[in-house]
């Protein structure tokens, strides 16, 4: 189990979601991904489900982190 | 039997004008925003500038000109009247108002802005629904495409209601949208508001200009009732995340209705007896070609997430919705604008001189090579840009944004075309009394 | 006036859509003049074609402006129901058909 880290503060829609949505093609199955954001990004979730991800957003700091990993089948 | 001259009823030409001359623009749009695609485009469906496309074209292009042609149809066709010519042009300055801050707001990804943009939107398709839906109302012929009408009216309402509902769950957090939503939401548009517009509105006029005598389409009713309960329950079921196998039999019944009106109008262009066809004939072979390739790639969309869901489909995605929206929809779109145009254009301006003076027939008023070439312009955008999504390429898919861009300027420029006065390729009758006597 | 001056001016009424005049298209049903009064009636090519009252308003003009002194009365007949063998050979050949003849000799035996 690994975990991948991806800052996306200060970036501009649709940098984070691109960013993220490249990085989880390599993801691997037991893999976290952790991205730091400065928003909710609502137009990721849907994309997240269709290919099968599950996700946990919470505050932290003045930021947010959004962790994704894939659902167990 | 005879019936007696009844006065005519066809709306003023700068009611309806405005909308066919304004909608080019969303089409530019999309155009300009295509061309200027990154090879993110193909990452994610839901990417705001996919997004913003999507509704330059929806919206701007192909629903602008839909109310145009519909406030022009719905009493010279279907024996209505419109409610308020007043309510026609606050609905237009609203809808021109609300199309580029709506677009705006998907493009940069302003929620707030978007609020906003998908309630002035709202507010257009809510005056434009009463003016068409009180104009059925007072009076209308009786027909199939009246109900098909009536349909594609009630999936409009509910395609702007689930839209701006989504946009404001996202802003506030109220539920979370899933893709299955977003789905019901673009196919009650697409196929509910869209889709039954242009197959009611050709089961009319397709036999018409064609002059079809002796051959009756087969599944007119068929295709609207099979339509309609299959959007219904794709749209209700979607909302629940259904199963896989679930969704493959909504899929069916969502392409049946098309498949079977594609099967009727093949038959009535077959048994024509204008047997010269011109831009408009040309355009429903185009179109009906092009809804072949969207139900296929429909399929491809469908089995590709029946077989391996966790793989990035995006790609298929937006080629199944661009041969939708700009093949099967904006070539009937092109090709039918080249007959109310001039329509109009010859009923405000030359019937009253019928008979008095030498007159244009339509065919006089817009030019047909001109108008074919800008449909065979816009199909060959359509091909590069399916072609460029299937194969992610770039470069292909910003040349098919120059096309449409350049397409919406040709298409612009023939409609002002039709507005320069026109002489008649007709003889006059020997002139029993001179002009100027009277 | 004689009846063939009357279609002699709706010659010169065409259906702004096809391009051919109501007389090539076989729509003119019957003629009814004398020196005070012309009665015309005329078919549509479709029920409920929105052309319909365009086209009779047209001849109804035409006719009012060619006899000033005659009352113009333009009926819509629908009965029998107009149909693509009352074109005549211009109208068949500017809608792309084949002539009469050549299609007769076609589909005969041999």
């Amino acid at each position: 189990m690994a975990q991948v880290e991806l800052d996306n503060r200060g970036l501009m829609p649709p940098e984070p979601m691109v960013r993220i949505l490249s990085a989880l093609a390599t993801l691997g199955d037991d893999d976290d991904l952790v991205a730091l954001m400065d928003r909710e990004p609502m137009l990721l979730y849907p994309e997240l489900e269709r290919r099968g991800f599950v996700w946990t957003f919470a505050e932290a700091g003045d930021g947010y982190v959004l962790t994704i990993r894939k659902a167990s089948p | 039997m005879s019936a007696r001259v009844t006065p005519a009823e066809s709306p003023p030409l700068w009611l309806v004008a405005p909308f066919f001359l304004a909608a080019p623009a969303g089409l530019a749009a999309a155009g300009v925003i295509i061309a200027g695609a990154n090879s993110d485009s193909f990452a994610g469906v839901n990417l705001p500038r996919n997004l913003a496309i999507v509704h330059a074209l929806v919206v701007g292009w192909v629903t602008t000109t839909m109310m145009g042609a519909t406030y022009q149809l719905i009493p010279a066709v279907l024996g209505g009247r419109l409610f308020s010519a007043w309510l026609v042009r606050l609905q237009f300055a609203l809808h021109v108002c609300a199309v580029p801050v709506f677009v705006w707001a998907f493009y940069h990804w302003d929620l707030p802005l978007l609020e906003i943009g998908g309630m002035m939107v709202c507010g257009s398709l809510v005056l434009y629904l009463a003016n068409a839906v009180l104009g059925l109302a007072r009076g209308s012929r009786p027909g199939v495409t009246r109900w098909y009408v009536m349909a594609a009216l009630s999936f409009l309402l509910a395609t702007g209601g689930f839209g701006l509902l989504w946009v404001m769950a996202m802003r506030h957090a109220l539920f979370p949208i899933t893709f299955d939503r977003i789905a019901a939401h673009a196919h009650l548009g697409l196929l509910g508001w869209l889709g039954l517009t242009v197959m009611g509105v050709s089961y009319q006029l397709v036999p018409m200009f064609n002059v079809v005598r002796g051959t009756e389409p087969r599944f007119s009713r068929v295709a609207l009732v099979v339509t309609v309960a299959a959007l219904i329950a794709f749209a209700g079921v979607m909302l629940l995340a259904p199963p896989r196998p679930v969704r493959v039999v909504f899929a069916i019944g969502l392409a049946a209705g098309p498949i079977l009106w594609g099967l009727d109008l093949l038959r009535l262009m077959h048994h024509r007896s204008r047997r010269n066809l011109d831009v408009q004939g040309r355009a429903t072979y185009l179109s009906l070609t092009m809804l072949a390739v969207t139900i296929a790639l429909g399929f491809t969309v469908l089995a590709m997430q029946v077989v391996s869901p966790e793989r990035n489909n995006t790609h298929v995605v937006v080629a199944y919705a661009m041969a939708g929206v700009l093949g099967w929809m904006g070539t009937m779109l092109i090709g039918n604008t080249y007959k109310i145009l001039p329509f109009l254009l010859w009923y405000h301006r030359y019937r009253p001189l019928v008979g008095r003076a030498p007159v244009p027939v339509t065919a006089d008023i817009y030019n047909d090579r001109a108008a074919t070439a800008v449909l065979a312009s816009h199909a060959a955008g359509v091909a590069v840009l399916v072609l460029a999504a299937l194969l992610e390429n770039t470069w292909l898919l910003r040349a098919s944004g120059g096309i449409f861009a350049a397409v919406a300027v040709a298409h612009l420029g023939t409609m002002l075309h039709m507005f320069l006065p026109k002489t008649s390729s007709r003889p006059m009758a020997p002139a029993t009394r001179p002009l100027v006597a009277r | 006036m004689k009846p063939s001056v009357v279609a002699g001016i709706l010659r010169h009424v065409y259906d702004p859509e096809l391009g051919i005049d109501l007389v090539a298209l076989g729509l003119v049903y019957g003629i009814d003049a004398d020196d005070e009064h012309v009665a015309v009636r005329i078919a549509m090519t479709s029920a409920g074609c929105p052309m319909s009252d365009a086209l009779l308003g047209s001849a109804e003009a035409a006719l009012s402006y060619a006899f000033p002194g005659a009352a113009v009365e333009v009926m819509e007949a629908t009965d029998p129901p107009w149909d693509p063998a009352m074109l005549d050979e211009l109208a068949r050949e500017r809608m792309g058909m084949p002539p009469r003849t050549a299609s007769g000799a076609r589909r005969g035996p041999g």
